[in-house]
């Protein structure tokens, strides 16, 4: 028998776990063998001495010390029922709202970017528009309107006023439309 | 051993359903190893002590998660181990903390002990002396191999059920037990060539 054999076997007799067969095979051993017999009698004895290391003394009143405390942890669960439920309840709306307002921020803040850059890009159009219109005014030292110019686009500077003050117009004179149209 | 898994499955399954009586059964049956192994790694009767009875309130709180088939004392086994190196490793952290000190404001309870031995001033000497050496070689091997040797021998388990609780394969269970003995074995060697125990 090779030694991870026999280490195997002497591990199963230490638990009493041994097969008739395999009983006989491992006192075979042990008398043939003086080594694998001295090793043996020190396991014996190594777990004499583990097996009769005493005991840790338990105060007497553990089980009820371990009872209390159990009953400590159930208490305020039992007692306080409602008001458990109630901190949950109020936990979950509490949450639902803070993430609720959290996306709508989320939202409005996009919204108004989105609004923002909407008005960045209707401005810059405007100016690259009146810059056009005035650099071809500028190239023609004459004073004469640039040939190229389209008279839409004259009209359009001459009255840039006037349109511009219409965007900012308040409602109608409902009762000035009203004198007009009767007469 | 089969008829006592069903007993600590049984008893369980009642603890589950609320029943203290039940789980009153189950701590006494099973303070002292626990207390034992726990004192073996902590080398601390006290703060053992202390570990035990949360070990005990844990088994209780999470007694939904047990599941009938797998075998009680592997369950409870594991439990105390996890607790016990958690509490390693908050000491490593909090070196100056006491366990006892975090909980003697919730434990009134005063802790009750009765003074069993009653051998001659002489033998107790020398019983202290060997188990002081005893205690001393075992607090000498890693925690595992402690662990391991110390379910093995004191804790009855099966390789199997060590492997379990450890969480390690059965051959490296069984190389952990073959290497801790051969250390033990080493350690031990005059004691164990006169091979007696003064009792």
């Amino acid at each position: 028998m090779n030694a991870p054999d026999f280490e195997n076997l002497k591990l199963k007799a230490l638990q009493g776990n041994l097969k008739p067969e395999e009983q006989e095979q491992f006192e075979k051993v042990l008398a043939s063998d003086l080594a694998a017999r001295s090793d043996w009698e020190a396991e014996m004895a190594l777990d004499k001495l583990i097996q009769q290391l005493p005991s840790t003394p338990v105060s007497s009143n553990f089980t009820t010390r371990v009872l209390q405390a159990v009953r400590a942890e159930n208490a305020p669960k039992q007692a306080r029922p409602a008001a458990s439920w109630f901190s949950i309840f109020h936990w979950f709306h509490l949450k639902r709202w803070l993430t609720g307002g959290a996306v709508a921020t989320c939202i409005l803040l996009l919204a108004w970017n989105q609004r923002q850059q909407a008005i960045r890009n209707d401005l810059a159009q405007s100016v690259v528009l009146v810059s056009d219109v005035a650099a071809r005014l500028l190239e023609e030292p004459s004073g004469k309107p640039d040939s190229t110019l389209e008279p839409s686009d004259v009209q359009l500077l001459q009255d840039f006023d006037a349109i511009y003050g219409l965007t900012q117009a308040q409602d109608a004179d409902v009762a000035l439309l009203a004198v007009l149209e009767t007469r | 051993m089969a008829e006592q898994n069903d007993q600590d499955a049984a008893l369980m399954q009642k603890v589950k359903e609320g029943d203290i009586a039940a789980f009153e059964l189950l701590v006494e049956k099973y303070k002292q190893p626990i207390l034992n192994l726990l004192f073996r790694t902590l080398h601390d009767a006290t703060e053992a002590e202390d570990l035990a009875q949360n070990v005990f309130v844990q088994v209780f709180k999470s007694a939904h998660r047990y599941r009938v088939e797998a075998k009680f004392s592997t369950w409870l086994y594991t439990i105390a181990r996890n607790l016990c190196l958690n509490e390693i490793r908050r000491r490593s952290r909090h070196p100056a903390d006491s366990m006892d000190q975090s909980q003697e404001s919730e434990d009134h309870t005063p802790r009750q002990y009765i003074d069993k031995s009653n051998a001659p001033a002489s033998e107790r000497l020398l019983q202290d002396e060997l188990i002081h050496k005893v205690e001393e070689a075992l607090a000498s091997l890693p925690e595992k191999q402690r662990t391991a040797i110390l379910l093995f021998k004191e804790g009855e388990k099966s390789y199997e059920e060590i492997a379990s609780i450890l969480d390690l394969s059965l051959s490296a269970t069984k190389s952990l037990i073959h290497r801790g003995r051969e250390t033990l074995k080493q350690k031990l060697k005059p004691y164990l060539k006169t091979g007696e125990w003064n009792e």
